[in-house]
């Protein structure tokens, strides 16, 4: 019996592996778009901060306009914030069910854990000098960004995710305890430089999971 | 060849495997936008909704009509009933392929 549609085992095999990859690859591509814009943010915004501040000498590394270094932080940080919300809106075209909450809720998490602490830190931070100010904001942030890292490993169970958040929490500590300088040249190349390559780990795993 | 008896006729089928093997790649618990299956697949629409409609006949998937905002979804999901289908049909064929490289040893 000559059937076009039937199938030896080996072929089965290979389709059952093809079409497992396919979906997992997709969703390991999305994986980037949560890791490497924040990563470009924390880079080149704490990059500038520490450029202007001249860890370790007495005055900047380099003469920058006041306002500039905490300008740009903030709109990288909105913009990949922006970016967080459009791959979380499209993954949930695709996928529902239990993931899509457990995303959502998480989401709500984040926003409710900064929504509260930096009003709490405000409260604080007018009783501090100005370079201890920006050490307070900077390390508490980078300190609740590696704490969610560390819960969304547990929620998903992944390892990468859990490594990436302990580094998180442990170079913010080394650089907070170095001083104001100190931390932003830290936080930038430790900690924006961890997640632009976790970012780009991602989507070598995707490309090699794609048939 | 004809289909050996032990493997399951629903799913020893090249569209209705691809299916199922894409499905079986969400965690339990998860379904996929049957735009995003057809996309995944790379099949038609009247093409997938045919062969979903056989294995919604077996009780392999769950097909759910819903609405997000105003706009309608369908979502496809396996049942543990067609995951487990799933998990018996790759068993078979890995038994099948043992087989084979055994016999073709001296």
């Amino acid at each position: 019996m000559t059937n076009p549609d039937e199938l030896t085992p080996e072929e089965s095999l290979r389709l059952i592996a093809r079409e497992q990859a396919a979906v997992a690859g997709r969703h390991r591509s999305s994986i980037v778009l949560y890791y490497l814009p924040w990563g470009l943010a924390l880079f080149i915004g704490f990059g500038l901060l520490a450029l202007d501040q001249g860890p370790g000498s007495d005055g900047p590394w380099a003469d920058l306009p006041d306002a500039l270094p905490l300008a740009v932080l903030f709109v990288l940080m909105a913009l990949a914030a922006a970016v967080t919300v459009v791959t979380s809106a499209r993954e949930a075209r695709r996928i529902g069910g239990e993931s899509t909450r457990r995303g959502a809720i998480y989401g709500a998490g984040w926003a409710l854990g900064f929504g509260t602490i930096f009003p709490l830190l405000g409260r604080f931070a007018e009783h501090l000098p100005e370079d201890q100010r920006g050490l307070l904001f900077g390390s508490i942030s980078v300190a609740v960004t590696g704490v969610l890292y560390v819960a969304g490993a547990a929620i998903w169970l992944d390892w990468s995710m859990f490594v990436l958040g302990g580094w998180l929490l442990v170079v913010n500590l080394v650089g907070a305890l170095a001083g104001p300088g100190w931390h932003s040249l830290v936080i930038a190349v430790a900690g924006g430089g961890a997640l632009i390559v976790a970012g780009l780990v991602a989507t070598v795993t995707a490309r090699r999971a794609e048939p | 060849m004809t289909t050996p008896p032990d493997l399951d006729p629903v799913i020893h089928a090249q569209a209705r495997l691809r299916v199922v093997a894409a499905l079986s790649a969400l965690p339990t618990g998860d379904h996929m936008t049957f735009p995003y299956l057809q996309k995944v697949l790379d099949m038609t629409a009247g093409n997938l909704s045919v062969h979903l409609g056989k294995l919604e006949e077996a009780r392999y998937v769950e097909i759910t009509k819903t609405h997000q905002g105003r706009r309608p979804v369908t979502y496809v999901a396996l049942t543990s009933r067609g995951r487990a289908a799933f998990d018996d049909y790759t068993t078979a064929i890995r038994a099948l392929l043992d087989g084979a490289a055994g016999t073709e040893q001296p």
